[in-house]
């Protein structure tokens, strides 16, 4: 028995230090006749929809069978930079807000740097813009005038501050008035709409800036109750002009992470864009094989016509 | 004497108590049923949502689309647009990653309890108990962290030596390794409670016959309470079946599969059910209650076998 045990120690032991050795290993040079690995995100993310798009690959949005069968798949962001630190023979794509402090090389998109300047010239255009919508039809003119408020403070320097906060992109003009030059044009905020609720919904993706808008909107018209059921893009017609526009899902504002579709911009002046979000194809920060990419090349990889860095070049 | 004796019996007072018994039998009876309630309606909940799918049609860009169960069970590709959805291989996954988490952590918990109980000083083993209770209450996303950060690494470094390129260590080895120590505190804790069950007649019988108390330990101790020892590897095997955060952050969720290569990806059925379970709707949010009720047949079919193995063991002496 004792033989046993010391052998199932050595084992382990020799399992530790062997791994610890090749950690050390993988301090060399970027090996370019390596295998690229590609890391995407699940078949329902937005950013993986803004992404697909973006470089022309449509079929792969909602299709895991189209891309190389080695795919890794993770669930964030996050997840996906943690991945690349790891490793060196990795490729990816996050929102450009998620760059700074992750460690990872982002690469220019048909030679254009992806900087918050460029995506706001429009000269980096692996981008997707975030858009809302709203009804057409009010049962409560009170509902009416607060979201019309509510619209005309994503506008306001005010508004677009809160969006930029929430790592939404939007470009702060020197005409862009203040939410308190133009308050006096919408009485109702002064009315204390408490008893009042907007219903918000639409894109996930949109999510995060549209709490953080309501939230900050809401002391400032009334108190009216902010209430968010973001449920994916699609709804975002369906439920505030669509099908669903009196059911029990019924939307006030709708986001939507994507264009909307000829059919659904029925009604003018009740759609409008919020702000860009940004897409970065990330690589390890040792990637010594890729200063540019562009829709054919990261096509090529997330197909799995190409295998090992080499071939790229 | 009249001191002893009692002066009468008040039958209105006893009427009063036996009413009183009964309701509050009646009270616990109906939280008894309350709480039985709720695991039906889980149950219920759950088929009606995974039932559907094979049975409801959908509707998928104006054209109606229902899951074929066969493909479903058989399947070797997660998901093809818009309707297959496959999951076989992606139970023979979930089967060996779990197999491969015993054999890591089977050994290792057994002899840890052995250590705890039978060998160390009282005050060093009432500080392992307390360190090993520590780690069963550690939520699994501190797991996952705790996997992606250091045993990618690890395994990274391993399967370099064998000149295999892995996805940063991301692999069927790296999530079975944190499922092992997962469920390590488990079978621990319970092998503890049952080693410590053993009674001291049957070790000093042993010692007396000239054993050493290493021959003791292991031939007589561990025979002794192996029927207790393999009642917490059935909860090892239901924690380790079950976990889902921990796991869907090191395993890569491959589409395809199965694969049985240590340094390849891998895919659970716990995994499976998570990703993206918070942005999508329709046929593809029911989908996953279909791979839920699969996952609750799996976890009993396992259960039932293993403690059908557990009492042919404990026949076996």
């Amino acid at each position: 028995m004792k033989k046993i045990s010391f052998i199932f120690l050595l084992i382990m032991m020799t399992f530790i230090l062997t791994a610890c050795g090749g950690i050390k290993d993988t301090n060399n040079e970027f090996d370019k006749s390596k295998n690229i690995t590609i890391y995407t995100r699940d078949t329902t993310s937005g950013t993986r929809d803004g992404f697909f798009t973006g470089i022309n690959f449509k079929e792969a949005i909602k299709d895991n069978t189209k891309l190389k069968s080695t795919y890794v798949q993770v669930e964030s962001n996050g997840e996906i930079i943690t991945n690349l630190n790891n490793d060196e023979y990795g490729i990816g794509y996050i929102s450009l807000s998620s760059l700074n402090n992750s460690n990872l090389l982002g690469l220019p998109f048909n030679n254009i740097e992806p900087t918050n300047d460029n995506v706001i010239n429009g000269t980096y255009t692996l981008t997707r813009n975030f858009n809302y919508m709203i009804r057409n039809d009010y049962n409560d003119d009170k509902v009416r005038q607060i979201v019309e408020a509510f619209v005309a403070y994503i506008n306001t320097i005010d508004g677009k501050t809160t969006i930029i906060n929430n790592d939404g992109i939007v470009e702060i003009k020197s005409t862009d008035k203040t939410w308190n030059d133009i308050k006096d044009q919408y009485p109702i905020i002064s009315e204390d709409n408490s008893t009042i609720t907007i219903n918000f919904g639409g894109s996930t993706s949109v999510e995060k800036i549209a709490k953080a808008l309501s939230a900050e909107f809401s002391p400032k018209a009334g108190n009216f109750i902010p209430d968010h059921n973001h449920t994916g893009s699609g709804d975002a017609f369906k439920r505030t002009q669509g099908t669903e526009k009196d059911g029990a899902n019924m939307l006030h504002i709708a986001f939507a992470s994507r264009e909307f579709k000829a059919d659904e911009m029925i009604n003018e002046g009740t759609f409008g864009r919020i702000c860009i979000d940004a897409i970065v194809v990330v690589v390890n920060s040792k990637n010594t094989s890729l200063t540019n990419v562009n829709p054919e090349i990261l096509k090529n990889v997330y197909s799995g016509a190409v295998n090992t860095w080499e071939e790229i070049e | 004497m009249d001191y002893f004796v009692r002066k009468h019996i008040n039958e209105k007072q006893i009427r009063k108590k036996i009413i009183m018994d009964k309701i509050v039998k009646n009270i616990f009876m109906f939280i008894t049923l309350l709480c039985a309630s709720v695991i039906l309606l889980i149950i219920l909940f759950i088929a009606i949502k995974g039932i559907s799918p094979f049975i409801k049609d959908y509707i998928i860009n104006d054209q109606k689309y229902r899951v074929n169960f066969y493909r479903f069970i058989s399947g070797d590709t997660w998901f093809v647009a818009p309707n297959i959805y496959g999951i076989g291989f992606i139970i023979l996954n979930t089967l060996y990653v779990v197999f491969l988490s015993l054999i890591f952590a089977i050994p290792s918990s057994v002899l840890t309890s052995l250590f705890i109980t039978k060998i160390a000083k009282k005050r060093l083993s009432y500080i392992l108990i307390v360190i090993i209770e520590l780690l069963a209450s550690i939520p699994s996303i501190v797991y996952g962290v705790f996997g992606i950060g250091i045993i990618t690494k690890l395994v990274k470094g391993l399967s370099n030596l064998f000149n295999y390129q892995s996805a940063g260590g991301i692999s069927t080895l790296t999530t079975s390794l944190v499922l092992a120590i997962m469920i390590m505190p488990t079978i621990t804790m319970l092998s503890i409670t049952s080693i410590k069950a053993v009674k001291q007649d049957i070790e000093n019988g042993s010692l007396a016959l000239g054993a050493t108390k290493t021959q003791t330990n292991f031939k007589v101790v561990l025979i002794s309470a192996k029927s207790g020892i393999f009642a917490g590897i059935i909860l090892g095997v239901g924690r380790a079946l079950g976990e889902a955060t921990a796991v869907s952050m090191v395993a890569g969720n491959a589409g395809s599969g199965p694969t049985f290569n240590l340094f390849a990806t891998t895919r659970t059925l716990t995994s499976t059910m998570l990703m993206g379970l918070k942005e999508t709707t329709g046929l593809d949010y029911d989908i996953r209650f279909s791979v839920g009720i699969i996952l609750i047949f799996v976890i009993l079919i396992t259960n039932v076998i293993l403690n059908f193995i557990k009492r042919k063991i404990g026949r076996m002496s």
